[in-house]
């Protein structure tokens, strides 16, 4: 799921990537909207707020919406940075730092929404520009890593690619393309998943609380664990060929000796 | 660009963004005080008719005291928003409540809850400064739209 990079990965590894991530996603933004009345995973919208907010002169909130798509952008800038920093030294790292980094960015929203907050308005934004910033890094790692074909923080170009994809669908000779279906089946995956994070998040919401944001890391950390067994598993069994080579030419350099003796 | 410049660019920001922040009155210091109802009008109705209508009358007395007659903000005469979250409201038989409310989102939501802090009502704050308060909530009643109510600070 993170080792891979770019061209080098199936659509097996994207499938896997986008459903576990488009899950928190979903789950984080309606979580953040019941909570906070405010959208965390994408910030389209708050483009329309930052210029209508700019014709009525409100100030504040121009300060703060432009804050909020920074921020947005910023967890794009570090993860991106991250992985071409890293990739060369270790992929699996490079991969996991921004998901780690997402991971204490909810902790740190959960512990404090549980115990701390006071529902202040500064409160409010500081722990929606942390969601914001989280969101960043998770669309910034899973773009720049599946060569932008895994977005899953939003639905508007997957909404898009999908209506465009079930079009062509409608001939035989795209049916029959393979790339065509692949795409579809991607995407229409990260959307069922996106939707089914919102669902579970504001049904759980209600009874856990902000324990929910600890639920999303979970799952983060099942897509950090995946690969790290993966790699743990491989180099068992790598181990094991050796011992086995090993064990075999040994007892080959044995053989001619033993009937040498005789 | 070179990395460096990227977080002196960064650290600039933020600076700026604490300066304007800290020397700037948020939505929650202005909404401090005692307020009273000032106006009513229609933002937005149902048909092209009646919005051209609404837009420029305000409602008949009537008609306001039977679309607000649920609202908590409407039943009463004076609203003090205090600092620590309270929100004493006098009915005109000078009886006080006290509920709590908070300004969610960008400073925009007002939500109002109960004595057990469960949430009552919110209202989208479409405009205040130090003087004027416009509150804007959806009717669901008879009439379909969007009211906007106005409040006036209180001059003791």
């Amino acid at each position: 799921m993170l080792r891979k990079y770019s061209q080098h990965r199936s659509l097996n590894d994207n499938l896997k990537l986008g459903v576990l991530t488009a899950f928190v996603a979903g789950m984080i933004n309606v979580s953040s909207l019941i909570i906070f009345f405010s959208f965390t995973s994408n910030v389209t919208g708050y483009y329309a707020i930052l210029a209508a907010e700019i014709v009525k002169g409100n100030f504040y909130q121009v300060l703060i919406v432009l804050s909020w798509i920074f921020l947005f952008f910023f967890g794009g800038f570090v993860s991106n940075l991250i992985v071409i920093s890293l990739n060369n030294k270790n992929t699996y790292i490079a991969h996991s730092l921004p998901i780690v980094l997402e991971i204490v960015c909810l902790v740190a929203v959960g512990v404090y929404g549980d115990f701390f907050y006071e529902e202040t308005l500064r409160e409010t934004e500081i722990m929606v520009a942390i969601m914001l910033f989280a969101m960043g890094l998770q669309n910034g790692l899973t773009a720049s890593i599946s060569n932008f074909s895994v977005k899953t923080t939003h639905l508007t170009g997957a909404t898009t690619d999908l209506g465009i994809l079930f079009s062509m669908l409608t001939k035989k000779h795209f049916r029959n393309n393979r790339a065509i279906t692949d795409k579809a089946k991607l995407i229409f995956s990260i959307f069922i998943s996106y939707v089914t994070g919102a669902i579970v998040a504001s049904y759980f919401f209600g009874i856990i609380r902000f324990k929910i944001f600890y639920v999303a890391c979970l799952v983060l950390v099942v897509v950090l664990l995946y690969d790290f067994s993966k790699i743990r598993y491989f180099k068992f069994l790598i181990r094991r060929q050796r011992q086995e080579r090993d064990a075999n030419r040994s007892t080959k350099e044995k053989e001619p000796q033993l009937i040498k003796n005789n | 660009m070179r990395l460096r410049y990227i977080f002196i660019l960064l650290a600039v920001s933020i600076i700026g963004y604490s300066f304007i922040r800290i020397n700037m009155n948020s939505p929650e210091d202005l909404i401090i005080g005692d307020w009273s109802e000032h106006s009513w009008k229609y933002e937005r109705v149902a048909t092209p008719k009646q919005k051209k209508d609404a837009c420029t009358d305000s409602l008949s007395v009537a008609l306001k005291e039977h679309l607000g007659k649920d609202l908590l903000l409407h039943q009463n005469e004076t609203w003090t928003f205090r600092p620590n979250g309270e929100l004493h409201i006098s009915s005109p038989s000078n009886e006080t409540r006290v509920l709590y409310w908070r300004l969610k989102g960008k400073g925009d939501m007002l939500v109002i809850k109960d004595e057990n802090k469960v949430p009552l009502e919110h209202y989208k704050v479409t405009y205040i400064d130090k003087d004027t308060l416009s509150l804007n909530f959806e009717l669901d009643i008879q009439v379909k739209g969007l009211a906007s109510m106005t409040f006036k600070k209180c001059t003791h």
